[in-house]
């Protein structure tokens, strides 16, 4: 599924397409070997909302200015990719905020524990831990 | 919550916290008798020294310090459901200051919560049936005996 989206709140700022690669940052502690997969990945607890209320963050990773950007000041993090049409698939709206920087997003939607595992199941390393850590 | 997962090899049994050895204690033909901690015990005591000392906003979106009161509910839920030989869970810490036990093996993902605010729950996930979730204390002997699954279908030695 790939096509415009109208979740922008923003009309000036470029629609957010499902194809869009959308990046979340990832501390080293929530981290976990799934032996299932046979490969690291974040828990399932880091695709949830600021315990402050506001939304998950997320960073388009076409428009932001690079994983450099998005880790700055937290260089010991690693992160993760999902897709926009992932997290509009489980009813979430993201929306373009860019208090953050440029390409900064916010996940709007009740994320469930199913969602969230799902989520973190199918992400994908941007910038990954080494493979000598947990297992 | 919906029973539908409860087939095959996995635990019919629902209710009350069962008590579980968590230290072996063997008597040698010399009479030695000798006591060892389970593995899982000394790998969760090495995680929590290590989180404890996380400090606030670790997660730079606000995260809080690691509640002693949850590290200690958790400890009782394992002393409570596991035995010498089961796998030890993955300790991740969660932003409210609480902790989550992974167990990610088998076919089955399985993940037991503490916060500092509410009751511990737990969340299962087998392949393409439902998931399932509930409340530690109304699951124990379910828990426990999923736990024995897993370690059925891990063929990994257990760490010492």
């Amino acid at each position: 599924m790939t096509g415009p989206s109208h979740d922008n709140e923003n009309s000036s700022l470029p629609d957010i397409t499902d194809d869009l690669v959308m990046w979340r940052r990832v501390p080293p502690d929530k981290v976990v070997y799934d032996d299932n997969q046979k490969r690291k990945r974040p828990t399932s607890d880091q695709f949830k909302d600021n315990i402050n209320g506001t939304p998950m963050s997320v960073w388009d990773a076409k428009r932001c200015a690079g994983v450099e950007k998005v880790l700055e000041g937290y260089e010991h993090f690693y992160v993760a990719s999902v897709t926009a049409a992932e997290l509009r698939d489980s009813g979430m709206t993201i929306v373009r905020s860019e208090k953050d920087g440029v390409g900064h997003c916010e996940v709007i939607g009740p994320k469930t524990k199913s969602i969230r595992s799902d989520w973190a199941k199918s992400s994908q390393w941007v910038v990954g831990p080494p493979d000598d850590i947990l297992k | 919550m919906s029973n539908s997962l409860l087939t095959n090899n996995l635990p019919r049994t629902l209710g009350e916290t069962p008590r579980m050895s968590s230290f072996d204690i063997i008597l040698t033909p010399d009479s030695t008798i000798t006591a060892t901690s389970p593995a899982w015990i000394v790998a969760f005591t090495k995680r929590i020294q290590t989180l404890l000392d996380l400090p606030a906003n670790w997660d730079g979106d606000g995260a809080e310090s690691l509640s002693l009161s949850c590290v200690i509910e958790a400890l009782e839920f394992l002393f409570s459901i596991m035995s010498h030989d089961l796998l030890a869970p993955q300790v991740v810490p969660t932003s409210e200051g609480g902790l989550q036990l992974e167990w990610h093996t088998g076919g089955i993902d399985i993940e037991v919560t503490f916060t500092p605010r509410g009751r511990a729950n737990f969340f299962l996930s087998h392949g393409s049936s439902p998931d399932l979730e509930g409340e530690v204390a109304d699951h124990a002997i379910f828990l426990s005996t999923t736990l024995r699954t897993l370690r059925a279908r891990d063929d990994r030695p257990i760490a010492r």
